[in-house]
């Protein structure tokens, strides 16, 4: 039995609604990106560990407050054991001299099957105050531009700035750039700097540097020899 | 025709009983019967090859996605959706004969739907709630139910629903989202099976939505209850409105357990007054959380619901519609607590309510000469003295004892329900009389 005019005519409006609400859609995201203020979510300090083989990255603990005007309330005891056991990587952040003694957990997904680029999977487990930082509201997958691991972690090898061991990691300042348009949040990227210096810390670069003139004096003063 | 049913119909024709031309008659309606019915293998293996087609096209462009641009990655989420509308509005005008390609286009765009609303949203890193999304994907989906007339889609529209309660149950409520559309996104869809269900009752999966809908609205009620203790009583008056549902006839027209809105509801009101007989469950309710008034008004919609279901009548003289009347010692139980503030006596009341549905199945099971009735009865009976094992310091023997005459009590009623089935079945054997 052939459709009726009227409910081909329904169908054709069907669609045409549908494509209206996704372009409606696609339209908002592109304003936030386009119009949207961008803030720079200072997220501490990371040390990046590799465990046994290559395929597992441990990334963590963050000590210092995400943010100073980030106020968080938990709720969630952190972190659950289903966690470590299905996630291939991950990130903890805590908090210490805000008070929070819990932690807010944000997790680093990284898919099994790929090497060359990392996902942030950034979750928000217990309550927070939606006033304080729209961070909260963040939900999904991040890429992480021009930070590859594999390639960092090879290289760092290679200066002998890291050995692979738990003992031992190696230190990032972690940013997120976040873009925020009339109450809509967007993560426009999450960026690890190796380069930035912390108190007391040695700075891998440095390290690198000072390892290739202790190399470069060796070699001159075999030489002269 | 049937594998089991030709063999029969060999045994009794090498006996004598059938003869060749009768064999040849079955055979000839048999196989017409099968031509002119659903080809249900046919719809399934289509719906199937195309789900993991498109599967693997999907893992093909997720494989390759971060290399491609954002304008690619856009363009290939918006094209998605509009080759699943031109492609079902292929086969909504063009092949209006095939169902299968019917329940294969209409599945295939709805999922469009939501799918590129996702994909949007994921290539932009946007912020959002999901139940939002869900409901949004729902009302753009629901029109292709109906002029598809789909199946399939009826079903993932479904199934949507303990998702978006599930949702608004961990993030939705504090949120401060609302449930009441979900009720009406569910309202709008009634219409669909209520006409699916009148014209094509026999259909498998009509009866697959009489065992989704209750199942769904299982789901969905603790979105609106606000606290635990009126939830309970809830889920004791939806467990009789499901029960009662099933009774009167509505959708479904089978009767027993085979109709999925009496064993779900059977099953629902006999979970919660198993809860409702142990006093912890009652010490752990705060009066004042029982006595939330929005949480009163919406278990005395059901409970209303109830009771003129069970006023208006089953369909002939159907004793089971009896069990509306369960529903006066469950509030009394409820009432009872907030007046005397004392767990002991409403303990009692569910105890005796529960006993007095496990008996009553029993009965009716008796009565009607139904193995399932007997043994949910029996069931619910042994779960009741059981777990009081368990959860009450009995001694020893008593327990042994309870076994003991729980499980005498099943096989002696099965015993007898067989017997009388037997005789029921074969009049010369009851009679002791001779046919011939």
């Amino acid at each position: 039995m052939k459709p009726s005019k009227t409910v081909v005519a329904l169908f054709a409006l069907v669609a045409l609604v549908q494509l209206a609400v996704v372009g409606w859609i696609l339209y908002a995201h592109h304003r936030v990106m386009s119009q949207g203020e961008l803030i720079r979510l200072d997220l501490g300090n990371m040390w990046i560990y590799d465990l046994s083989d290559d395929t597992e990255i441990f990334i963590g603990p963050i000590i210092t407050p995400i943010s100073k005007d980030a106020v968080f309330e938990y709720s969630d005891p952190f972190p659950p054991a289903e966690i470590y056991e299905s996630l291939p990587a991950w990130i903890v952040f805590e908090t210490n001299e805000e008070g929070f003694s819990e932690p807010e957990r944000w997790t680093l997904n990284r898919p099994r099957d790929r090497t060359d680029y990392l996902e942030v999977r950034l979750q928000n487990m217990g309550r927070a105050d939606p006033d304080k930082l729209g961070i909260n509201y963040l939900f999904g997958n991040y890429r992480l531009d021009n930070f590859t691991f594999s390639e960092e972690l090879t290289r760092l090898k290679e200066l002998g700035l890291y050995d692979g061991s738990l003992s031992r990691g190696v230190q990032y300042q972690a940013s997120a750039y976040i873009r925020i348009y009339k109450g809509r949040y967007a993560v426009e990227r999450i960026h690890f700097d190796v380069s930035r210096e912390e108190e007391g810390e040695q700075n891998p670069l440095q390290l690198k540097q000072e390892n290739e003139s202790q190399s470069e004096s060796a070699t001159s003063t075999g030489a002269a020899e | 025709m049937k594998k089991e049913a030709r063999r029969a119909a060999e045994r009794w024709f090498d006996a004598g009983i059938l003869d060749a031309e009768t064999l040849q008659k079955i055979e000839q309606f048999e196989s017409e019967r099968n031509e002119s019915g659903p080809d249900y293998l046919r719809t399934v293996l289509t719906v199937a090859g195309g789900g993991m087609v498109a599967l693997g096209l999907v893992l093909l462009v997720a494989n390759n996605w971060s290399v491609l641009s954002t304008v690619a990655q856009v363009t290939l989420a918006v094209s998605l959706l509009v080759s699943a509308q031109v492609f079902a509005g292929y086969v909504l005008v063009r092949k209006t004969t095939s169902r299968a390609l019917r329940e294969l286009s209409a599945s295939a765009l709805f999922i469009a739907i939501g799918a590129s609303m996702v994909i949007i949203s994921g290539i932009y890193q946007m912020s959002g709630s999901v139940t939002g999304l869900i409901q949004v994907w729902a009302i753009l989906g629901l029109p292709v139910v109906y002029l598809m007339r789909s199946y399939v889609a009826s079903v993932l529209y479904l199934i949507m629903f303990p998702v978006l309660s599930y949702n608004l149950a961990i993030s939705g409520i504090t949120q401060g989202e609302s449930t009441w559309p979900m009720l009406v996104l569910l309202l709008l869809w009634l219409p669909y099976y209520w006409l699916m269900s009148q014209s094509k009752p026999w259909l498998g999966v009509t009866r697959l939505h009489h065992i989704l809908l209750p199942l769904v609205l299982l789901t969905i009620i603790p979105g609106f209850y606000t606290h635990g203790a009126g939830l309970l009583a809830g889920y004791a008056a939806l467990g009789l409105l499901l029960t009662l549902t099933g009774l009167s006839g509505f959708s479904d027209p089978r009767s027993g357990l085979k109709n999925a809105y009496i064993t779900t509801g059977l099953l629902t009101t006999a979970f919660v007054l198993w809860l409702l007989s142990m006093g912890y469950v009652w010490r752990d309710m705060n009066e004042q959380r029982l006595m939330h008034l929005p949480d009163l008004l919406r278990t005395g919609f059901l409970a209303a619901g109830v009771i003129w279901l069970g006023l208006r009548g089953g369909k002939g003289d159907d004793r089971m519609q009896r069990i509306w009347l369960l529903l006066i010692p469950i509030l009394a139980a409820f009432g009872l607590y907030l007046l005397l503030f004392d767990t002991f006596i409403p303990v009692i009341v569910s105890n005796l309510t529960l006993l007095a549905l496990a008996l009553m199945l029993v009965f009716e099971g008796n009565r009607r000469i139904s193995l399932g009735y007997l043994n949910l009865g029996l069931f619910f009976l042994s779960v009741q003295i059981l777990s009081r094992f368990f959860i009450d310091d009995w001694p020893l023997w008593v327990r042994g004892a309870g076994f003991v005459v729980v499980g005498l009590m099943f096989m002696l009623a099965n015993r007898k329900l067989l017997n009388t089935r037997k005789a029921v079945a074969n009049p010369k054997i009851r009679f002791g009389g001779d046919i011939s």
